[in-house]
């Protein structure tokens, strides 16, 4: 029998406001939704991973029964693009296919079988060309042209100091070059949704996204109708983490609900998801990092050349990230990074948790590690000697909020039980297996960064039925948002979650808020509430003076109402009454300001850090080259907590989502095609792979003056796995991985090259 | 997803069932536990026009012995041989294999027989067979015939079994001395089908050498292998630290793998004689209480 201990400081659970719905399965998702008179859109995709285009005939397909309309480039009548920095992807392709999820052509059915015959009814004819399936190939002078400006979506780079000469005076150089996979997002809920055409001439988009009104904004755009003609409904969904982020299935549906004047419900197979999603940006990573013998790292040079796939999405910004953070929380005199983008045909690749961090994290640890190593010191010692101080600029030389985050959690992670309890981190279950350990800092930036528009917002009102309704354009997709908004409006107004009616992921009824993205939702909650509770407390409270004859410096917000402070078992007034007062005039506040940036013009650079450290203890098969993770320990630091449980969750989630990018997720491409199409073949950890044990630990202090309240969690949590868990491979065996997944045969001819190849014909 | 609409038979006897499958030829497709055709069918990646089920069939459930050996009827589910006590001493592989099939649910439904019909290379039990040297009893219109286990698979999801045959039993050798039998797998993750797999079954004489040797290779070629040479190799040894690393090195060389997203085909090879050597050493510990050295 296994026995799983979760522990973390992390006191307090609360029923989230959605948690009894969806356990019991009451909850509808977006793609649970029926209509009368719905029918079912099914999209063509390529076949080609690059091919012209010579001609599309639908006939075939339009004249099969039931099939209602089929589209085509023909039927755009906007931009027939789209993407979230600038439109480059067709929504239908007109004369070129440039990856395997380009769509061609869709239909609208009246049942889901007829919209799939009549997908194999419409007959593309193609003249395959070259594909590029490398991003190194993309860069080739000879390589095929993908867009009109050539295969370089974007170059980013950052320099300080020189370091060629600072080499010159390194005592101690190390150079790896490491290769990250392309990692799935794996939501539960595939891409999906309705779209109705409603009697008004409006359109209602009833799917996922992370940003309803950029979808909007999109959608306006390709259907050549204004903004205020469209309604988007995105929440809630089953997961994201980034990959509902673009537009998917939106723009087919909502051509074909106009097309047909009937509701359209398009949801995606895993295959289809698989095929035309995006992905996580696969990222060759070449350190160079030098150090004098005291441990002082003085030079470190990174070139980062991403795959982005087929179109560009948040492309650019992921590198700008990557960029950005290549030195991490380490001040490093001279720093050189250089990192570029690169078209290919293979799948896109584009916003995923993490956002580029995760990728330079596990190089730049990595070189952490084996600097320390050959320096002959502790790695954290070394991690130590280097690390930003509370006051020191960003890690582009960029003003930030003063943190002191990064000492917080490695002292935290260096205190925890993994670290200190030497019995049990040798303890091995087998004479096959030998056990290591590992430890990883990340240094996270939240927002947008700067020179994006990155507008937050909310609304509180107190409505007809005396609910104070709170509203945000933020998205639900599992994250736990609503409960943060739930917490928080307790805690700051003083009410009871009874009074509270929150209102999100509608374009009809909340503000704008910005995205739900980039660990900023939880954020801006916060400082939304704290613009808005004074003014919102005060316009009650006044109310409620006028009502009641009894000054407002003896009245206060409670559950069910206003209470003085004579008042002991009820309130002397409700919220209800107030709202039966204020029905002529109600009460509302709304609130509009920026996410917070640095004052420094460095594009993407960001204001407001989060860290995490990571402890990790492995078991290594020597004979088989299977990885367990035995044990994990996160330590996070990234201001106060609001909903514990919520919180837990992403960093236990985000320990899996990072432990599964070790050891066993990749989708694989072959000449532009995915080998793994579904779960048989892309495998994600399930129960059976997760630690025994995790534990996490989360510092709330913020540093002294800080006004910024809490930071999100949605990524940090996912950032330091990876390397740890390598670093734990390498304390056990002795083999530094530097590319992920960690192979199993890598590890077999490892051991099999080095002296515990003696150990085992003795033991064998 | 749903499967695609097919007609349901239930007979209610051997024959009749036969007869269903000679008059349905090629659309009819048998169910038992249905563990492998189910999904297949749901994935539409098998379409039959007739489900003939046959876990209404009485005379296929259980087992018993016959002429000297064990015979276990075609829908006798895989837990119930996990779980029969009684068959621990002289047929340790069955419970042994079945811990490594799957899930509980899965084998609660699932048959042993099914899963040999179905004849996947990766097929645990197929392997498992081969090691106790089995052998299938087919029923059609024409009668009954024993098929030895290594002429039963033909290739990948195809079997000896004419179009019109039940596979009604299967008939395990009693073994006559004291036996003791390993299978060790391999799976990248839970529930995910074998990188490879390996069933030993062996037996030994008085003196304590091996008299009966049956290795089965699961998830290395088109079909469940057999471990031939490491097999003659055994036969009169003593089970010794020098016979073991000897007879491992042999299972690989009757192994045919291939290169798959599993693993390569030298990693494969490499865990065949990693299994081969630790079952061996583990049955060795487990007859003689330790591994000898001479």
């Amino acid at each position: 029998m296994v026995n799983f201990s979760y522990s973390s400081n992390l006191q307090g659970s609360f029923e989230r406001p959605d948690g009894v719905d969806k356990v019991t399965a009451n909850l509808k998702f977006l793609t649970d939704l029926s209509f009368p008179n719905m029918l079912y859109g099914k999209i063509l995709r390529s076949v080609y991973p690059h091919a012209k285009i010579i001609s599309i005939s639908a006939k075939n397909a339009e004249e099969l029964p039931g099939v209602r309309a089929v589209i085509t480039s023909k039927d755009v009548p906007g931009l027939n693009r789209f993407g979230l920095i600038f439109p480059d992807q067709p929504v239908l392709c007109e004369d070129r296919v440039r990856y395997v999820g380009d769509a061609v052509a869709a239909v609208a059915a009246e049942t889901e079988e007829i919209a799939e015959k009549a997908l194999q009814l419409i007959e593309v004819e193609y003249e395959p060309l070259p594909v590029i399936d490398d991003p190194e190939k993309a860069l080739l002078p000879s390589a095929p042209q993908l867009h009109p400006d050539g295969n370089i979506l974007h170059q980013a780079s950052y320099q300080k100091g020189n370091v060629e000469e600072a080499f010159q005076t390194c005592d101690f150089i190390v150079e790896e070059t490491y290769e990250l996979p392309r990692q799935m997002h794996a939501y539960m809920e595939t891409e999906g949704g309705v779209i109705v055409p409603e009697k008004d001439g409006r359109i209602t988009v009833y799917a996922g996204t992370q940003h309803g009104y950029k979808d909007r904004f999109q959608l306006a755009r390709i259907l050549d109708i204004p903004e205020s003609k469209i309604r988007v409904v995105s929440s809630p969904m089953g997961g994201s983490f980034g990959g509902k982020d673009e537009l998917n299935i939106q723009p087919y549906g909502a051509l074909l609900a106009i097309k047909t004047g009937c509701p359209v419900k398009i949801h995606q197979s895993r295959r289809e998801s698989v095929r035309s999603g995006l992905k996580r940006h696969p990222m060759k990573i070449t350190m160079k990092t030098g150090a004098s013998r005291s441990g002082k790292i003085l030079a470190h040079q990174v070139r980062i050349i991403a795959d982005t796939g087929a179109y560009a999405t948040l492309g650019p910004a992921v590198l700008d990230f990557a960029v950005e953070h290549a030195a991490g929380p380490y001040i490093i005199r001279n720093v050189h990074v250089e990192g570029v983008s690169v078209y290919t045909n293979n799948g896109v690749a584009g916003e995923f948790r993490g956002f580029g961090g995760n990728q330079v994290t596990f190089a730049l640890e990595g070189q952490m590690d084996r600097l320390a190593a050959k320096l002959g010191i502790c790695p954290m010692e070394l991690r130590k000697r280097n690390l930003r101080k509370a006051d020191d600029p960003g890690p582009v030389g960029q003003e930030i909020a003063p943190t002191d985050g990064a000492a917080q959690v490695l002292k935290a992670i260096s205190q925890s039980l993994l670290l200190n309890n030497k019995e049990k981190r040798e303890e091995s279950t087998s004479q096959w297996k030998k056990t290591g350990i590992g430890v990883a800092i990340a240094m996270h930036g939240g927002g947008l960064g700067f020179g994006r528009l990155d507008p937050a917002g909310g609304r509180i009102s107190l409505n007809e039925e005396g609910k104070i309704e709170i509203s945000f354009g933020f998205e639900e997709f599992g994250q736990g948002l609503l409960s943060v908004i739930e917490q928080l409006a307790i805690k700051e107004i003083g009410c009871s979650s009874n009074d509270i009616k929150i209102t999100i992921g509608d374009t009809d009824c909340v503000p704008s808020s910005g995205s739900s993205t980039a660990s900023r939702g939880t954020s801006m909650v916060w400082h939304a509430l704290q613009r808005m509770k004074g003014p919102f407390k005060k316009r009650l409270l006044e109310k409620a003076s006028q009502c009641t004859g009894v000054p407002v410096d003896q009245l206060y917000l409670g559950p069910s109402g206003i209470w003085s402070c004579e008042s002991k078992t009820e309130p002397l007034i409700t919220y209800q009454q107030i709202a039966y007062e204020t029905k002529d005039d109600p009460i509302q506040i709304e609130t509009e300001f920026h996410f917070p940036t640095t004052p420094h013009s460095i594009p993407g650079g960001h204001y407001l850090y989060s860290f995490a450290a990571c402890a990790a203890r492995v078991e290594v098969d020597v004979l088989t080259g299977i990885v367990r993770v035995k044990n994990l320990e996160q330590s996070v630091a990234a201001g106060p907590v609001i909903y514990p449980t919520g919180y837990l969750g992403q960093i236990e989630g985000g320990s899996v989502m990072a432990l599964g990018y070790t050891l066993l997720e990749e989708a694989l491409m072959e000449k532009g095609k995915y080998v793994t199409e579904n779960f048989d073949s892309y495998l994600i950890p399930t129960i059976n792979d997760i630690p025994l044990s995790m534990n996490i630990t989360a510092i709330e202090d913020l540093y002294e003056g800080d006004e910024y309240g809490p930071r999100g969690v949605g990524e940090i949590g996912t950032v330091a796995v990876a390397p740890a868990i390598v670093k734990a491979i390498y304390d056990a065996i002795g083999l530094w991985v530097t590319k992920l997944p960690v192979s199993r045969e890598e590890i077999v001819k490892a051991v099999n090259q080095r002296e515990m190849k003696e150990w085992l014909t003795t033991k064998l | 997803m749903f499967p695609n609409a097919f007609k349901y038979e239930a007979p209610t006897s051997i024959d009749e069932a036969i007869r269903l499958m000679d008059e349905y030829g090629y659309d009819g497709k048998v169910l038992a536990g249905g563990q492998s055709l189910l999904p297949m069918m749901k994935l539409r990646i098998a379409a039959p026009a007739v489900i003939i089920d046959i876990n209404n069939l009485d005379e296929l459930k259980g087992w018993s012995e016959v002429n000297g050996k064990l015979r276990i009827g075609a829908v006798t589910r895989q837990s119930e041989l996990e779980h029969a006590t009684e068959l621990r001493d002289q047929f340790p592989l069955l419970s042994r294999t079945a811990r490594w099939v799957a899930d509980p649910l899965i084998r609660n439904l699932g048959t042993v027989v099914g899963s040999l019909v179905h004849a996947d290379p990766a097929s645990d039990w197929g392997t498992a067979m081969i090691a106790l040297n089995a052998m299938v009893e087919a029923k059609g219109t024409n009668g009954n015939r024993l098929i030895p286990i290594d002429e039963f698979f033909v290739d990948t999801f195809a079997t000896s079994l004419e179009e019109n045959e039940l596979a009604v039993a299967l008939h395990l050798p009693i073994p006559t001395s004291l036996v003791a039998a390993r299978y060790m797998k391999l799976k990248r993750k839970a529930g995910d089908f074998a990188i490879a797999g390996l069933a030993v079954q062996v037996a030994v004489d008085d003196e304590g050498r091996v008299s009966e040797a049956g290795i089965g290779i699961c998830a290395c070629g088109p079909i469940p292998l057999r471990a031939v040479k490491a097999e003659e190799a055994l036969i009169g040894q003593r089970l010794t630290v020098k016979t073991i690393e000897e007879v491992s090195k042999l299972v690989p060389e009757d192994a045919d793998p291939a290169d798959d997203l599993r693993g390569s085909t030298v990693y494969k090879k490499d865990l065949l004689r990693v299994f081969a050597a630790r079952a061996l050493r583990e049955i060795a510990e487990e007859l003689h209480g330790k591994v000898e050295v001479q």
